[in-house]
């Protein structure tokens, strides 16, 4: 079914970290995992399961969004019943996902266990920029492949996309396309963007995309405030947008927290720009719960939501995705959840056609994953690039309106459930 | 100008609340205590948590300050007692572990995300000055670090337990020596400590997001403001508590990107140009 | 304060003997060392080149940390630096890796010399300069275009495969050697037996003639030029770098705890305490996922609580039984 010798030296490693077991005095107990590649060996002859494996920053930071993968991937597991067709055959689905901290050294060593110790068929990227670069490198050194959706980094697609890395995240740079689009089509036209980013690359590709979309619609960038990552205190920035004073639109570049601070400044200085775009991360339920209804008018953009219009060969919309993945782990999932499934799905789709000795075999899959053309997941359509990054059209735009703010899809038409709302009255004299 | 000015000085109060503690551990014990950060991201949890639970805000704070106080106590009897005539190094490492182990305690019990809590005040929620805007509930938390900072200072000067306190923050020898309790006056200074930083948390809690992870910020910004404004008096970690709001304020409002260098640049400048603080007593740490 | 109180230790002004035992020890860790890659698969290896790498940063900062009494806690920045120079050597400029590394070597050397005038401060108030200027070398490495990528939307460099596990497992297990020997040589000689009297009291060394400052500067150019090249070296083995992994905090405390943990101010200490950290590192995270962090702040106030001398206090408390 395989062709031993492309992929695992079996004769030669396995034993080596049987010895390294034995005569490594005080590690022994700790190979464990030596032990665990020995078990599978007999089953190479006849193969019967399916070894994913991954690192996720499970504790530090961001526990949360990697929980929330982790869910995603356990969720894929249950929705096919712990069983994948390979090349026509099927097989029992295993998992590994280690928690690598989100230290790149960590990263770099848990993919060398992966690899090496663990053997794993299918390796599922890890999340943040560092920590996915890092195990690219070691994915790379080793010829094998990973899709991703933990980075959104230009990086990645310069140093390890496309031969190596698959990444299911669209460009940062375009985030923020629709979102102008739209606003410059508003009246009275707006003339003026202030853009809050911050010192990293994710971020300032946003940024440098913003400017790039501002300029072609006539838009004069008044102001970009690049803030360290740790930036606890956003009045600075929120006084120099009033000292501007004609700041029509004003742009987060950064995640929730940002936002609710945002808002909550401008409340506090009394700033009311035409338009506040609050980022990528507005729809998560912590910036409802902080800012109640002051976040009447506030825009967003999205990745991701239940109401659109995508489907897979699981779940007919992305609704029902919705709902069983609420039914099977408690909460309602977040555009991580559905990008994190369809990691695994995809893998799904390009094995089960797999011919060949080796389904496995790297240099297959890469050509499967590039020919790719439009498949329908729950994520949206899927077609990657020669640099292995997804095509996508941009990010929706959203608004929340009413007194007790809901959601309302404004552009594109496509999508669209309301009307835009601009500008966007004074908090000072609303109710 | 003059708004940087207001606004980093309206911070600076509630900085300064939570530096008193880290002034009088160094003047008194003579250690920096790198667990510091953790009394006051835990007084915020603790208050948000509690707030949540349904209490009310000023007993949710009261609480969360008793409990960061009597761990003050607890640190001081079981930990730092064992090492603090040591080298210093030994009291920095033992107190930025029990830091990672508290402040990992607390992103199992209450998370890791970062808490935030919009506090208005009913009917009144924003007062004007001139031509700014300045919510009242940053003017009341200015109020109650000055009241704080006025109490402190009351309670050194007037009370035996200050009179002792102040024995041994100027000289220890002689301190133990007309028959001080000093080890009792210590463990109360560790107390007192994280009373007043776990109270300052419960008041940062409504002005800028708290999570657990970021107990050790707090800590080097508390060395700051003490360095800055000299060590040994409350006036002088006060004023240091006003400069350092507003270079905090003016360095990310002029110097974004680069805040975190001119910050910590500034330190060192002051370390190496005037050690005893701008307005300091004199340098009081005996190693 | 002296070593002796610290570690527990009698004092011993270090006779050739000791010179010689140490050296064996290290010879015998080093054959030990060097034959392991033919038992370990990747993941192991990949391990031990970090506990190399940690060793090495532990010995060198207990140059100036330990022997000399003087805290740095901003010694990360010499690694950061290390590993800075060499991207920029290796990806801007194109050298080879040999120049990176003594390029890296030599750029942590000329920027300890910035750190000199620190040395008005002791204690305390030396760990915590030393700690703002490691913050503020990395808040500069992170926005000056010159350092930060090749593009301006990048933060760190990409490095190329340039060799082997195998090769990056030999060339840190080399680079820790070199590192150890030579401190058993500088410890050795007269600037040795300046630190020790220096940390035992420095007013007294300076009575009695001894040029503290030359020789604190010397301690801290010493203890700043291994992890230079060790960043140098690194850098290639990780093959992405940024702020966020080599400028690090917590590799500034990893090289404190080994110190301690294993016996601060001695050779042995920090290659014992590097060793035996790394394993109860990985029982702990292989076992405790949930609690590792836990874990290790707990063993951080165990140590210094109960036995701030370290393993080689206990040791040595066990062998005058």
């Amino acid at each position: 079914m395989k062709k031993p010798t492309s992929r695992v030296p079996f004769s030669g490693l396995d034993r080596r970290s049987l010895l390294g077991g034995s005569a490594a005095v005080g590690l022994g107990a700790l190979l464990g995992s030596g032990l665990g590649g020995f078990a599978s060996k007999p089953a190479l002859a006849k193969k019967r399961t399916v070894h994913f494996g991954s690192s996720l920053p499970l504790t530090g930071p961001y526990e949360k969004v990697a929980r929330i993968y982790k869910d995603a991937y356990e969720f894929w597991s249950e929705t096919v019943g712990g069983k994948m067709i390979v090349g026509g055959q099927e097989m029992d689905v295993t998992w590994t996902v280690y928690d690598d901290e989100n230290n790149a050294a960590r990263t770099a060593q848990l993919t060398e266990r992966l690899i090496t110790t663990d053997k794993v068929d299918l390796i599922v990227g890890a999340y943040g920029t560092d920590t996915v670069l890092a195990q690219g490198a070691i994915a790379r050194k080793h010829g094998r492949i990973t899709i991703q959706a933990g980075a959104a980094s230009q990086r990645v697609d310069e140093e390890i996309g496309g031969h190596t890395t698959f990444t299911l995240v669209g460009q940062a740079r375009s985030y923020g396309k629709l979102a102008v689009q739209k606003l410059v089509a508003a009246e009275p036209k707006p003339k003026t963007l202030a853009i809050v980013t911050f010192n990293d690359p994710v971020y300032l590709e946003m940024s440098a995309g913003l400017k790039d979309f501002a300029a072609a619609n006539g838009v004069d960038v008044v102001l970009e405030e690049v803030l360290p990552m740790k930036v606890q205190d956003l009045r600075p920035t929120v006084l120099k947008m009033k000292r501007l004073g004609d700041v029509d639109i004003v742009y987060n570049c950064g995640w929730d927290v940002i936002c609710i601070k945002l808002v909550q400044e401008f409340l506090a200085l009394d700033f009311t720009p035409k338009a506040f775009v609050g980022g990528h991360l507005t729809t998560n339920a912590v910036v409802k719960e902080t800012l109640g209804k002051n976040l009447e008018y506030a825009l967003g953009v999205t990745f991701w939501l239940p109401q659109m219009a995508h489907s897979d060969s699981h779940f007919a919309s992305a609704e029902a995705f919705a709902d069983a993945f609420e039914a099977s782990k408690g909460y309602t999932p977040t555009y991580h959840a559905a990008m994190a499934y369809t990691v695994p799905y995809l893998y799904q789709q390009v094995l089960r056609d797999a011919s060949g000795d080796d389904p496995f075999d790297p240099d297959s899959l890469r050509a499967s994953l590039a020919g790719l053309n439009e498949v329908p997941t729950i994520w949206g359509p899927i077609t990657f690039n020669e640099k292995g990054r997804l095509n996508f059209p941009g990010l929706p735009v959203l608004q929340w309106q009413g007194a007790d703010p809901q959601l309302t899809v404004v552009h594109p038409e496509s999508l669209a459930t309301g009307q835009l709302a601009y500008p966007m009255p004074s908090y000072r004299n609303r109710a | 100008m003059l708004d940087v000015l207001l606004f980093g000085f309206l911070r600076g109060a509630v900085f300064a609340m939570a530096a008193f503690g880290f002034s009088l551990v160094l003047g008194v014990l003579g250690i920096v205590n790198l667990a510091h950060g953790v009394f006051i991201v835990l007084g915020a949890v603790l208050t948000y948590a509690l707030y949540n639970e349904g209490l009310p805000l000023i007993i949710a704070a009261l609480i969360a300050a008793m409990t960061t106080g009597l761990l003050g106590v607890l640190i001081q009897r079981l930990f730092i007692a064992r090492v603090f005539d040591m080298h210093p190094l030994m009291v920095l490492v033992q107190t930025f572990g029990i830091a990672i182990v508290i402040s990992e305690i607390a992103n199992i019990v209450f998370g890791t995300s970062e808490r935030l809590l919009r506090v208005d005040v009913p009917g009144l929620p924003i007062i004007e000055l001139g031509n700014l805007f300045v919510p009242t509930y940053e003017l009341i938390v200015f109020a109650i670090a000055l009241a704080s900072a006025g109490l402190l200072a009351a309670l050194l000067r007037y009370t035996q337990f200050g009179k002792a306190v102040r024995a041994c923050r100027d000289d220890l020898a002689s301190a133990t020596l007309v028959g001080i309790n000093t080890p009792r006056i210590f463990t109360l200074t560790m107390g007192l400590c994280g009373l007043w930083a776990g109270l300052a948390g419960a008041l940062i809690l409504g002005l800028r997001p708290t999570a657990p992870h970021m107990h050790f910020m707090w800590t080097v910004d508390a060395f700051l403001i003490v360095i800055i404004g000299g060590l040994g008096s409350i006036s002088g970690a006060l004023i240091g508590g006003f400069i350092y709001g507003v270079l905090n304020f003016a360095a990310y409002y002029y110097w974004p990107s680069v805040a975190p260098a001119v910050i910590f640049g500034t330190l060192i400048a002051v370390l190496m140009l005037r050690p005893q603080g701008l307005f300091g007593l004199g340098q009081v740490v005996r190693k | 304060m002296t070593i002796e109180a610290v570690s527990g230790r009698a004092p011993r002004l270090s006779p050739v003997s000791e010179s010689r035992r140490q050296l064996l020890f290290i010879a015998a860790f080093l054959g030990i060392a060097a034959i392991m890659p033919f038992f370990l698969d990747g993941y192991w290896q990949r391990v031990l080149i970090f506990t190399f790498v940690n060793i090495a940063l532990a010995s060198s900062w207990n140059v100036i940390g330990g022997v000399a009494g003087y805290p740095s806690f901003g010694h990360g920045a010499f690694f950061g630096i290390g590993a800075y120079t060499s991207a920029l050597l290796m990806i801007r400029g194109d050298y080879p890796l040999v120049v990176a590394i003594l390029g890296g070597g030599l750029a942590a050397g000329l920027f300890a010399l910035c750190f000199i005038p620190l040395f008005r401060q002791r204690g305390f108030y030396f760990a915590l300069s030393t700690l703002a200027a490691q913050l503020a070398v990395e808040n500069i490495v992170r926005n000056w275009s010159f350092t930060r990528g090749i593009e301006a939307w990048d933060m760190g460099w990409n490095f190329p495969d340039i060799g082997s596990l195998n090769f990056f497992y030999y060339l840190m297990l080399g680079l820790l050697g070199l590192c150890l020997v030579s401190i058993v040589f500088l410890l050795g000689s007269r600037v040795g037996y300046a630190l020790k009297a220096i940390h035992k009291d420095e007013v007294v060394a300076a009575s009695v003639g001894i040029p503290t400052t030359r020789y604190k500067a010397i301690a801290l150019v010493f203890s700043a030029v291994w992890p230079g090249m060790l960043g140098a070296a690194y850098g290639p083995f990780l093959v992405f770098i940024s702020p966020d992994n080599v400028f690090n905090l917590t590799i500034t405390l990893n090289m404190i705890l080994i110190a301690i943990f294993g016996g601060i101010g001695t050779v042995i200490g920090p290659v014992l305490g590097g060793l035996v950290l790394s394993v109860i590192d990985q029982i702990a995270w292989a076992n405790f996922l949930e609690y590792h962090h836990l874990i290790y702040g707990l063993m951080i106030v165990a140590i210094i609580s109960f036995w701030p001398g370290g393993l080689v206090s206990l040791i040595a408390k066990w062998r005058a039984r």
